[in-house]
C-alpha cells in the first residue's frame, strides 16, 4: 500500500531541530536528496514514456536468491544516464569538496556506452572498486568523486526505472509468499541502508489481540525498493545462519532509532520503528540523519552493510 | 550482479573507495562530541514462546545483563504475526511486577489475613489436605459395583507455565489420586 511520506528536506529539518550538532551536514544533504527523489520521477515518466521497463520478476530466481538485474541486460540509457548527471551534477557541486565538477562528470556520463552502463551499475550496486576504478580512469575522473556522483546517478535511473516497472499501490513480487528471504535487494542486488518497521494494521474483526506489526523491512538506498526480512536475523550472515540480535539505542529521545548488529559478524543496519513515529519519514534522508549512531557503531568496531559517505569515518 | 557474504565483505573491505564526510569538506568535530556524549545503551534480542496457552505464540524478548528488560509479539511467526493477547502482551510484567507473589501465602480458614509460609510447610499442608480429602471421599466403586476409584471432592486446575513434561507427570499424580476432574488456566 502506497503511503505518504515526509520529503528528504522536511525529514531532515526535523532531524536537524533535534540534533543541531548534525545540522550543518544534513542542511547540505537536503537539496541534492530532494533533486534526486525528483529527478526519479522525471525518469520514471520519460521511462514509462518510452515503454522501458526492469525486467520481468520471476520467482523461480528470487526464490534462488537472484536479484531482478543480475546478470540481465537493460536497453542503452545513455539519455537518462545524460539527464541524471546533469540534473545533480549542480547539487553536486555545492558539496564543499566537489566544486568544479560539472563538465567533466555530466560529459563523462553522457559518454558511457550500454556496456560501460551496466559495468557502473553493478559497480555501484555490489561495491565493486575494480569496475569502477577502471571506468574512471578511462573517463579521466577520480574514483572517489565518480563513485560517489556514480551512486546519485545510478540510483536515480534504477529508482526511474523501478516505478516505472512496479505499481506503488501493489504488493512488490518478492515480498509475496516471502519469495525473497536474501539480506540484499531483490532487484539491484545491493545491501541496504536501512531497515524500518511497520505499524501494525488495525483487524477491527478481532480486537481481542493487542498490537501487532513490527515487520522488519529492509531499505535499498540504490533502487528505492524494501523488501521484508526476518526481525531477528543478520542481512549479511542469512536467514538460516542467525537467529539473534543485538540493539544499541540511546537511554532517551530514541524516536524509534536503533544499531542493529550481528554479534557474529559485526555487521550493523540503522533501524526505524515507525510504530513510534506519526509521521513517515523519507528513508534516504532518514539513514543520513542517524549519523549519530553511526559514529558508536564506528568506535565499537561495528561494519556498515554498505559503505556509504555517511557513515565512512577512517 | 548479485551480493554475496563475499561481495558483503569485500563491499566493507573496500570502503576506501567511499568519499567520507570528511573528505567532502564537512567538519565532525561537533557530531562526535555530540555522539560521544549520548547515553548509549545496548540489549540482546532473542525469540520465545508465550507460557500462557497452547497457542504458544512468538514473542521476541529483550534482554540486558542477564535481566528480561522488554517483550513483543514476533511479528514473524505466522500463527500470531506479532499479535499477542491481553495477557501475553503483559508477559513482561509477570516476571518484573513487584505485587507478584514469590513466595507461598496463606490464609487460615476465617482469617482475613495472609501470612507468608516456606515451601516445606506449604507442601506439607497441601499433602495433608489431599490426603483427608482422599480418606474422607474416595469412591471405590460406583452403584452398579464396578471399582472406579474416583475421587470427586479434588480438583485440579493445571497452568500454561508447565511444560508437557511437567503436565503429564501432573496428570499420572492427579490419576493416581483418582482425581477426575482437570483443567487448565488458559481455558478460563
Amino acid at each position: 500500500m502506497e503511503v505518504s511520506r515526509q520529503s528528504a528536506s522536511e525529514t531532515l529539518h526535523e532531524i536537524a531541530s533535534l540534533r543541531p550538532a548534525l545540522k550543518t551536514i544534513l542542511d547540505a544533504f537536503a537539496p541534492l536528496l530532494d533533486a534526486q527523489e525528483a529527478l526519479a520521477q522525471e525518469l520514471a515518466a520519460d521511462l514509462t514514456k518510452a515503454q522501458i521497463q526492469l525486467p520481468a520478476c520471476q520467482a523461480s530466481r528470487l526464490s534462488l536468491g537472484i536479484s531482478l538485474l543480475s546478470d540481465q541486460d537493460l536497453p542503452d540509457l545513455a539519455t537518462q544516464y545524460a539527464k541524471a548527471a546533469k540534473t545533480l551534477a549542480p547539487y553536486l557541486e555545492k558539496i564543499p569538496a566537489l566544486s568544479q565538477l560539472h563538465t567533466p562528470l555530466a560529459q563523462a556520463f553522457a559518454e558511457l556506452t550500454c556496456a560501460e552502463q551496466k559495468s557502473l551499475r553493478e559497480a555501484v550496486c555490489t561495491c565493486q572498486p575494480g569496475l569502477l576504478e577502471d571506468l574512471a580512469k578511462k573517463h579521466e575522473l577520480d574514483p572517489l568523486v565518480f563513485n560517489l556522483a556514480g551512486t546519485f546517478v545510478v540510483s536515480s535511473l534504477l529508482r526511474g526505472l523501478s516505478r516505472a516497472s512496479f505499481e506503488p499501490s501493489q504488493e512488490k513480487p518478492w515480498d509475496t509468499n516471502n519469495t525473497w528471504q536474501q539480506g540484499y535487494c531483490p532487484v539491484c542486488g545491493s545491501y541496504p541502508v536501512l531497515a524500518w518497521l511497520d505499524k501494525p494494521v488495525i483487524d477491527e474483526r478481532n480486537t481481542y489481540l493487542h498490537e501487532g506489526g513490527g515487520r522488519k523491512h529492509l531499505y535499498c538506498g540504490i533502487c528505492g525498493n524494501d523488501w521484508h526480512f526476518l526481525r531477528l536475523a543478520c542481512p549479511a550472515c542469512g536467514v538460516s545462519e542467525s537467529r539473534q540480535i543485538e540493539i544499541l539505542t540511546e537511554e532517551t529521545n530514541t524516536r524509534g532509532e536503533a544499531i542493529d548488529w550481528c554479534p557474529k559478524c559485526k555487521a550493523y543496519c540503522p533501524t526505524v520503528d515507525m510504530r513510534e513515529r506519526i509521521q513517515l519519514p523519507n528513508l534516504d534522508a532518514q539513514a543520513l540523519g542517524m549519523l549519530h549512531l553511526e559514529l558508536i557503531a564506528w568506535e565499537k568496531k561495528l561494519k556498515p552493510l554498505r559503505a556509504s559517505f555517511w557513515n565512512t569515518f577512517a | 550482479m548479485q551480493s554475496t557474504r563475499r561481495s558483503f565483505l569485500k563491499g566493507v573491505g573496500a570502503g576506501v573507495l567511499c568519499l567520507s564526510l570528511s573528505q567532502l569538506g564537512f567538519d565532525l568535530t561537533e557530531a562526535k562530541a555530540y555522539a560521544k556524549e549520548l547515553k548509549i545503551k545496548n540489549c540482546r534480542a532473542v525469540t520465545s514462546v508465550c507460557p500462557f496457552c497452547a497457542v504458544c505464540c512468538q514473542v521476541i524478548a529483550y534482554e540486558r545483563d542477564g535481566e528480561l528488560i522488554a517483550t513483543e509479539g514476533d511479528p514473524d511467526f505466522p500463527i500470531n504475526e506479532g499479535s499477542l493477547c491481553a495477557k501475553g502482551a503483559s508477559l513482561w510484567s509477570m516476571y518484573t511486577n513487584k505485587h507478584r507473589p514469590t513466595k507461598p501465602m496463606y490464609r487460615a480458614p476465617y482469617s482475613d489475613k495472609w501470612v507468608e509460609k516456606d515451601w516445606d510447610w506449604t507442601l506439607d499442608r497441601i499433602a495433608h489436605l489431599v490426603k483427608e480429602t482422599r480418606d474422607k471421599d474416595l469412591i471405590q466403586k460406583n452403584e452398579k459395583g464396578q471399582t472406579v476409584n474416583r475421587l470427586d471432592t479434588v480438583f485440579w486446575m493445571g497452568t500454561s507455565h508447565a511444560s508437557n513434561e511437567e503436565c503429564a507427570a501432573i496428570h499420572l499424580a492427579m490419576k493416581s489420586l483418582g482425581v477426575v476432574s482437570m483443567d487448565h488456566q488458559a481455558r478460563v
